[in-house]
């Protein structure tokens, strides 16, 4: 699952890289873009400043020509259509924004270049006069200066008027005094009938004289409004704000940037996390394969124990029936064919002790084949409990006093039983199958004789008896197989049994729902002690054996 | 794969991190103010020898220019009024075409036309390409529509293969326009004798045309006649110091000049400034070709212009200075 995200992230993530690398790559406001439109900006200031020099210039008469002018205002229209498309890398309201000023910038350029075209119209006529006008004023005044009519002279003093005043208007401009003066001269020549016929030269100098006057405070008027066109400012606010949107856009590209490094690192991490959860889970399925195949090993080699386990109680059964049963078989065959042929010749004392030997004989068979039951049925996990109500002290003394008789010589039994055993529930067979063998293996295994010490009494809901002698014991390397069917303790000697009993006391309790304790000392004796509950409805189900469930859990495993 | 495709995005990423630091700086604008030769420090300029021009779409130009197709009855073309041997117009007062109304103004030179600050006798046009409407749908002239002229052309297989040569796009208004306007940027003419005595060649131009350029200057023609192109630099109003029309009467709507652009009282009866260039082969003159002779057109210009007579040797003078303004067109003295 982790790995499925990992892949998605680090999928997303290299794709998102590519996207920001993509874009940044395409808007990025590399020093190009930033470049041509700064360029063009500083471009239009340094025309500005040109034409407005040159304006100034050409209005004192310094400059040859307007071509620098219409050269400067071309360049202008120029850089101004270029302006006109935005950066690219300039958002929309930025654009906007650049888009308004520029119009603003081109409007003002517009009112200049109108101011433009006017200043060298007026300035054209105005240079014509100040250039013509003192040569035909002073030929004029000079040449009626040398008329010997009177009149001729005082209309030279008129002219003389005319020209001082009129050129001192044109060298100290803006004076409102010299100007009215100057008016008032050309007024004063302009009234005076001409005495000596010079009209025409009067009258081309007084045109001159009045071009200079009116248009001398004309273009003086443009020329101002010229300079006064914000232009230079309208320029710098472009500027500014061209200047914000690159300065913007290059921290936008920073963080672009930086979020693309994150993106790709993130991506090559997630591309490295994802490698390695591949190995470790391919590491982790190899270690769960080994696992399963250790576990088929170890179940097949439960399944051979087993299998030789099986093979093992089948010989040991074929040697037990060979053994244990032949020879009660034998004594029973003896002792009949004896009492065949020579019973009526016997006494009587004798043919009853070859009858007791055939029911001993038999007797033991039946214990034994009952034994083997009990096994039988509990490996099948069909071992039944039925509790029924009993009456324990009873059940016990009785038990007691038919074990009793089968004692020898050295045996004694010594029991306590508890009267308060009284009435419980319990399974009388499963009982008597725990009890007998216990008490029967107490008086076999003490070879030396002893007392055997059997105690009954009652703990709750359960019942508890103990068996205890003063025998043979059990060796500590024979608890583990204690209970296995056909299983005999490595110091039984000659003793002779089937391995049989405490198999059937350990299934026979288990099926009880009870437990089994024992205290050995090997030499000294044993103590078993086993407690059964006994209250009602105690049924405790037959568990199946631990090989079977073993197999199960493997192959749930599996 | 997968190492591909990191490879792919840490390549794109470094992509990003280049600074496209070689953007090598263009010539800047101002170097270009400064065309031609340098000279001294005179009020007229020699004209660049040359001027650079795609020679491709100059020869398409010039088919174009010459071919009657263009215009609306097929009759005439271009150079039916711009005589590229003579002075770039048609030697009448005012052109009239058969089934057009008469025109209303004098034909204008086409040459060194790329030096003049505007176009039209009304200075109504800044660019070459803006103005090309004006001879295309007037009536007097083609009396046609570009997407008519579009049309024709598209119709003939010559002309598809000499466009797509040239223009991916193929016969468009626009790639029409782009080579008539790089034509009339090559119709300048150098050489003028005044322009090789500019530069220096002191034997170009007579003494007599000296003095007449030195009378066209100290008597004030330089006013408004000055730069490169000798004039087409500014508007003035033709009848400064003495009312031209007035005096004439008969005002008809090509004596308004710049009136009929601006619409602007103060421009009534402004005109462009137009160029001396060739002056002596572009008779008649003025706005309407009412002056046959160039000395009548100094004489008048100096009366209601300048506000003072001429001699007739100071015309003649005058008169054989602008002769000095006769340049070459590809090479040969236009006539």
């Amino acid at each position: 699952m982790i790995r499925r995200y990992t892949r998605v992230l680090w999928v997303v993530a290299a794709v998102a890289a590519g996207g920001f690398a993509a874009y940044d790559v395409r808007y990025k406001p590399g020093p190009k873009l930033n470049d041509r439109y700064s360029r063009d900006l500083r471009e239009l200031q340094a025309l500005d400043a040109r034409l407005d020099g040159e304006v100034m210039r050409s209005r004192q008469g310094l400059v040859a020509h307007y071509d620098e002018i219409v050269r400067a205002r071309a360049a202008e229209d120029a850089v101004m259509k270029r302006l006109a498309l935005a950066p690219e890398f300039a958002r929309p309201n930025e654009k906007q924004e650049l888009a308004d000023l520029v119009s603003r910038l081109s409007v003002a350029l517009e009112e200049k270049s109108a101011l433009v075209e006017e200043f060298k119209t007026e300035n054209a006529v105005l240079r014509n006069s100040v250039r013509f006008f003192p040569v035909a004023a002073k030929e004029l005044r000079d040449s009626l200066l040398a008329d010997p009519d009177p009149d001729a002279k005082r209309l030279a003093a008129e002219v003389n008027d005319v020209l001082v005043s009129v050129l001192e208007v044109h060298d100290v401009p803006g004076s409102g005094e010299g100007r009215a003066q100057a008016e008032a001269a050309i007024e004063a020549l302009s009234n005076e009938a001409d005495p000596v016929g010079r009209d025409r030269d009067v009258d081309i100098v007084l045109r001159h004289a009045k071009a200079i006057v009116e248009r001398g405070g004309r273009v003086d008027a443009i020329t101002n409004a010229l300079l006064a066109v914000p232009t230079a400012r309208a320029t710098v606010e472009v500027d500014v704000a061209h200047e914000r949107a690159f300065r913007r856009s290059l921290s936008d590209s920073a963080r672009r940037r930086i979020i693309l490094l994150v993106l790709g690192f993130a991506a090559l991490v997630a591309f490295g996390v994802d490698t390695i959860l591949r190995l470790s889970r391919s590491a982790a399925q190899e270690r769960a394969a080994n696992e399963r195949l250790a576990e088929a090993n170890r179940a097949l080699v439960r399944e051979k124990e087993r299998e030789r386990e099986l093979l093992d109680l089948k010989s040991k059964f074929v040697s037990m029936t060979s053994h244990e049963f032949r020879t009660p078989l034998s004594v029973i065959l003896s002792s009949t064919e004896l009492l065949e042929a020579y019973g009526d010749r016997w006494s009587p004392a004798k043919r009853a002790d070859h009858f007791a030997r055939i029911k001993n004989a038999s007797a033991g068979m039946e214990d034994m084949l009952d034994s083997i039951l009990v096994i039988g049925r509990s490996e099948m996990g069909r071992l039944e409990c039925n509790p029924a109500a009993l009456d324990l002290t009873r059940w016990t003394h009785h038990l007691v006093e038919t074990f009793r008789p089968t004692l020898g010589a050295k045996h004694r039994l010594v029991e306590t039983i508890d009267p308060e055993l009284e009435e419980g529930f319990a399974d009388e067979k499963l009982l008597n199958h725990i009890l007998t063998n216990l008490l029967s293996n107490a008086v076999k295994y003490s070879p030396e004789g002893g007392d055997v010490r059997f105690d009954a009494r009652r703990e709750g809901d359960s019942a508890v008896f103990v068996v205890a002698d003063k025998g043979i014991g059990i060796p500590k390397q024979d608890l583990a197989r204690l209970f296995d069917s056909f299983h005999r303790c490595s110091n039984v000697g000659h003793i002779r049994g089937t391995g049989l009993g405490l198999a059937v006391v350990k299934r026979a309790v288990d099926a009880h729902g009870g437990t089994l304790e024992l205290e050995s000392t090997e030499g000294e004796g044993t103590t078993f002690t086993v407690k059964v509950p006994i209250h009602e409805r105690v049924v405790p189900a037959a568990k199946p054996s631990e090989p079977q469930r073993d197999a199960t859990a493997a192959a749930r495993s599996s | 794969m997968r190492a591909r495709t990191l490879a792919f995005v840490c390549g794109l990423w470094l992509a990003g991190c280049v600074d496209e630091t070689s953007d090598q700086a263009s010539p800047s604008q101002l170097d270009l103010l400064r065309p031609g030769t340098a000279t001294i420090d005179d009020p007229i300029e020699p004209l660049p020898l040359s001027v650079e021009v795609d020679a491709r779409k100059v020869a398409l130009g010039q088919r174009l220019f010459d071919d009657p197709l263009l215009s609306g009855n097929g009759k005439q073309a271009c150079s039916t009024c711009h005589h590229l041997a003579n002075g770039g117009d048609d030697g009448r007062p005012k052109s009239h075409q058969e089934d057009r109304q008469p025109a209303i103004l004098n034909t204008p030179t086409v040459f060194n036309l790329v030096f003049n600050f505007k176009y039209h006798w009304g200075g109504g046009y800044s660019e070459l390409a803006a103005q090309l409407a004006v001879p295309v749908e007037s009536p007097r002239v083609y009396a046609t529509t570009f997407d008519e002229i579009v049309k024709k052309l598209q119709g003939s297989a010559d002309y598809r293969r000499a466009f797509s040569a040239i223009y991916p796009e193929g016969i468009t208004k626009e790639t029409l326009t782009d080579a008539i306007v790089e034509l009339e940027r090559s119709f300048i003419t150098p050489n003028a004798p005044f322009d090789k005595f500019m530069r220096g060649d002191d034997s170009a131009i007579s003494e007599r045309q000296k003095a007449g350029y030195a009378l066209f200057k100290s008597h004030g023609c330089i006013s408004c006649h000055q730069g490169m192109n000798v004039g087409g630099n500014m508007f003035q109003k033709l009848g400064v110091m003495r009312e031209f029309f007035e005096e004439r009467g008969e005002v008809g709507p090509g004596d308004l000049g710049r009136y009929n652009v601006t619409k602007r009282d103060e421009d009534r009866h402004v005109f462009r400034v137009p160029s001396l260039r060739n002056v002596a082969v572009t008779g008649p003159y003025f706005h309407d070709g009412s002056v046959e002779t160039l000395e009548e057109a100094v004489q008048v210009m100096s009366e209601y212009q300048l506000g003072r007579p001429l001699t007739k040797e100071q015309v003649s003078l005058i008169v054989e200075f602008l002769g000095t303004l006769t340049g070459e067109y590809q090479g040969k003295v236009l006539q």
